[in-house]
Order: structure tokens, then C-alpha cells, then sequence
């Protein structure tokens, strides 16, 4: 089985004073090894995905299988671990702690797999050196530019070796230079084991992507594929 | 030296049933045993003892005790309030860092275990320096009189009132172990519903608007 994450039927409602459907019935495959871009219109619901493939929401009804295992949406400790351990997540800013230095940040997730502080500390440290801060890794967020910052998040999003990375505009608050600094990284970071999906309004970046999602109206519209 | 009562009656010219017995003893507080111990040798006489002469002083000084636990106690429920508001507005500010906690996947029980960790760190820490103070305060507390006497020119604990020169005080290992105990549990228990609170804040909400 090539699949690492399976959505069935999947929607999701928000019921505030207006019942807003987001996402209706939504059935899709991620492959491993492959990376799949989303784009759509603001608030066609890439957002709202990215946070259902995170275990951080939940679906109003469907289910989502990852690894071939159904997720039960109430047994949020199991949902925890399988965050911390297996998929690392970038946000599009202020994803990093402030009062933590850019190597403790990092080093939280990874003590957050139930790594030991040694190993913590030295993973961390091996994936600063390769999104090229190490001289930085002493230095609090507040020190830090964006694209800096983005790469630190980044590095605590793949110090577990996750085999499922979830980007939300990770560069939307940057300029092309260092977006494409941050897309490089992350196209870098493709593996046979592992799925990468990022959401962007960058059609230059978003076309980069092995599959293109593109979201619409609560439906994914079109799936072009590079290969 | 001692005498024959019946000489001591013939001397002073007393009549027989007008005798009065002083007894003074080195321990005051032991009274209630040695009174027990007086009874069963003059059996058919009165005893008094000095608490029993002095009733509403004493019982003045029980209210007195009453009055302070009772607003003591209200000092304590003021500062726990405090220790709520402090973690709550803490959580509130801490929402971002939650949610990013959440999104590398630390548990809801990490997260509370983190901030009944905080206020248990502030229980702790305030009461080492209350006792530290209030053991101060109370070695020198006859030095803090006489300073607050002299600055502010009154006299504080008057003679005249309390029947003593210095203000007494007893430092007593129980009591500080006991009250600093009740304080450490009394701000745990109060941790335990901000630091529910925080493990409970919706991740998105907080994802999206802070
Ligand atoms: N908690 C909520 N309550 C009500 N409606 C919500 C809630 N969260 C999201 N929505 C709605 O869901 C829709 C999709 O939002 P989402 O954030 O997923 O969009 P998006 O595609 O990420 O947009 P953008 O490109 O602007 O980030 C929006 O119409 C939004 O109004
Ligand atoms: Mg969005």
C-alpha cells in the first residue's frame, strides 16, 4: 500500500449562528513519497484540511485513516502521539514558543516524542546545522527574521523524522527570496516514506508540487499531477 | 521551713475552716493535672486555679483567637482568588504557546501538569517566605515594637492593658509545619482549574486569533 493517508467522505460544518459548510464529502488518497500542493480561493476550506489532517480538528462526519488505521477522533491522547511522533506541521507565522531560544524550540518537539534530553539536544542541534542557523540557534524568535524564523520551524517540524509534513502558507508573510529559500527546504525534505502537503497562494510554488489540489466550494476541483 | 497548721492556727489566732492555700507551680501550663493531683489529697476542700479566677480574660482572649483564624482564614480565601486570577490571565495569554504545544503534540495532561506546575512553584515559594518572615517577625518582634513605638510615637501592647513588658511569642514547629502544609495543598487545589482550563482551550480558535 502506497497510501498514507485516506480521507472517506469527509465534511466538516462550522454551526455558529449560520451553518457554514467548509468541506462536503471529501474523498481522497495521499501517496507516500509525493508531494501535494493545495490552492483555492480564501476560505475554500485549505486551512480547515490542514487541520483535520493534523488531528487538531475534527470532522463532522467521515473518517480519516492514516496508515491504513482509522483515527477515532475522541481518543485524543492516542491523536497527541501520533502528532508528536509523525507529523510535524509549519504554520504561515508565530509558530515558534518566544520565550524560548531557536534550538529549545526545536528541542521541545523532540522531547515531546519522549526523546531524551541527549538526543534531543543533539538532533536539534544536526537539523539547525542543516537549515544552515547554527550560529543562530542560541537566539530568541524575537532575534530571528522571518525566514529564519520559518526555517526553525521547519527544523522542529521534521526533528521527529515525521512521515507526514503539513505546511499552511509557510510563506506567506515572505518575500520571493526567501520563500523560495523555505520551498527548496522543504522539496529537500521528499522521501519514499513520506507524504508533504502544503497549502499556498503562490501558483509559482504551488505548480512545483508533484499533485496540485486544487479546493473549491467545499470540493477539490481538479488533481493535475506532474508525472 | 515548715510549721504544724494547728500551731500556725494558735499563732495568728485563725478559726478552724478559714485557711487559704496558695500554690505556685513551675509549670503554669500543666495546671488541669496538678489541680487533679491537689483533689485527691485535700478532698473536701475548693481548688481554684488561676485560669478558673481569670474567666473573661481568658475567654476574651479565646474570641480574640476565634476573630483572628477566622480572618486569617479570610486572607488565605482572598489570596487563593489571587493565585486563580494570576494562572487564568496567564492561560489567557499564554493561548498562542498552548496551541503551538498542541500542534507538536504534547498531551492535554502535559499542559495542565505545566501550569498546576506554576502554581504550585508560586504556593511553595510564597509560603518558604512566609515562614521565613513570620519566624523573623516574631524573634524580633519586641525590637519591631519599640521601632514602630518610637517612629510613629505610640505605645503599642500597653503594660497596663496586657500585664506584660514584652510581647510574648512561641515558636511552635507544629504550627508552621501545619499551616504551611494547608497553604501548599490550598494553592494546588486552586491550580487544578486554570491548569484544566488550559489544557482544554480550543487549539484552532487559538491557532487563528492570537
Ligand atoms: N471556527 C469557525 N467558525 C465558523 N466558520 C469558520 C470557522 N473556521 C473557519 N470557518 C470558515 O470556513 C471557511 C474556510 O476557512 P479556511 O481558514 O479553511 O480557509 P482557507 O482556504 O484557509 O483560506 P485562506 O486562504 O484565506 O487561509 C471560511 O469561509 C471560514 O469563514
Ligand atoms: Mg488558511
Amino acid at each position: 500500500m502506497s497510501n498514507i493517508i485516506e480521507l472517506n467522505n469527509i465534511s466538516k460544518t462550522f454551526d455558529n449562528q449560520k451553518k457554514i459548510s467548509v468541506l462536503k464529502n471529501l474523498n481522497f488518497k495521499f501517496k507516500k513519497g509525493k508531494i501535494y500542493s493545495l490552492s483555492g480561493p480564501s476560505g475554500s476550506g485549505k486551512s480547515t484540511l490542514l487541520n483535520l489532517l493534523s488531528l487538531i480538528d475534527r470532522p463532522s462526519s467521515g473518517n480519516i485513516k492514516i496508515d491504513n488505521k482509522n483515527i477515532n477522533h475522541n481518543e485524543i491522547e492516542i491523536n497527541d502521539k501520533i502528532r508528536s511522533s509523525n507529523i510535524g506541521i509549519v504554520y504561515q507565522e508565530k509558530n515558534l514558543l518566544p520565550d524560548f531560544t531557536a534550538i529549545e524550540n526545536v528541542c521541545i518537539a523532540s522531547l515531546a516524542a519522549n526523546n531524551n534530553h541527549k538526543i534531543a539536544e543533539l538532533e536539534s542541534l544536526k537539523i539547525i546545522q542543516k537549515v544552515g542557523l547554527k550560529d543562530r540557534a542560541n537566539h530568541y524568535p524575537s532575534e530571528l527574521s522571518g525566514g529564519e524564523m520559518q526555517r526553525i520551524a521547519i527544523s522542529r517540524a521534521i526533528v521527529n523524522k515525521p512521515r507526514i509534513i503539513l505546511a499552511d502558507e509557510p510563506t506567506g508573510s515572505l518575500d520571493h527570496d526567501n520563500a523560495n529559500q523555505i520551498f527548496n527546504l522543504l522539496f529537500k525534505l521528499k522521501n519514499n516514506d513520506r507524504v508533504i502537503i502544503f497549502a499556498t497562494h503562490n501558483r509559482f510554488f504551488a505548480n512545483k508540487a508533484d499533485y496540485k489540489i486544487s479546493l473549491s466550494n467545499g470540493k477539490i476541483k481538479t488533481i493535475n499531477g506532474k508525472i | 521551713m515548715f510549721i504544724n497548721l494547728k500551731d500556725l492556727q494558735g499563732l495568728f489566732d485563725l478559726k478552724k475552716g478559714n485557711n487559704f492555700l496558695e500554690v505556685y507551680l513551675y509549670k503554669p501550663d500543666k495546671i488541669e493535672i496538678y489541680r487533679e493531683r491537689l483533689m485527691s489529697i485535700f478532698t473536701d476542700e475548693y481548688i481554684f486555679t488561676w485560669s478558673d479566677l481569670n474567666k473573661p480574660l481568658f475567654s476574651a482572649l479565646k474570641v480574640e483567637r476565634n476573630v483572628m483564624f477566622i480572618i486569617l482564614s479570610l486572607i488565605i480565601i482572598v489570596a487563593a482568588f489571587n493565585i486563580i486570577s494570576g494562572l487564568t490571565i496567564l492561560v489567557k495569554n499564554k493561548t498562542r504557546e498552548i496551541a503551538i504545544l498542541k500542534s507538536i503534540g504534547v498531551s492535554n495532561f502535559s499542559i495542565r501538569k505545566i501550569f498546576f506546575f506554576i502554581g504550585f512553584l508560586i504556593g511553595f515559594l510564597a509560603t518558604i517566605m512566609g515562614v521565613v518572615i513570620g519566624v523573623t517577625f516574631s524573634l524580633y518582634v519586641e525590637e519591631i515594637r519599640m521601632l514602630i513605638s518610637s517612629v510613629f510615637n505610640i505605645s503599642l501592647f500597653p503594660e497596663e492593658i496586657y500585664f506584660l513588658s514584652t510581647i510574648p511569642y512561641q515558636i511552635d514547629f507544629w504550627s508552621i509545619f501545619l499551616i504551611s502544609s494547608c497553604s501548599i495543598i490550598m494553592t494546588c487545589l486552586v491550580s487544578i482549574y486554570p491548569a484544566t482550563k488550559a489544557a482544554k482551550l480550543d487549539t484552532i480558535k487559538s491557532l487563528k486569533y492570537e
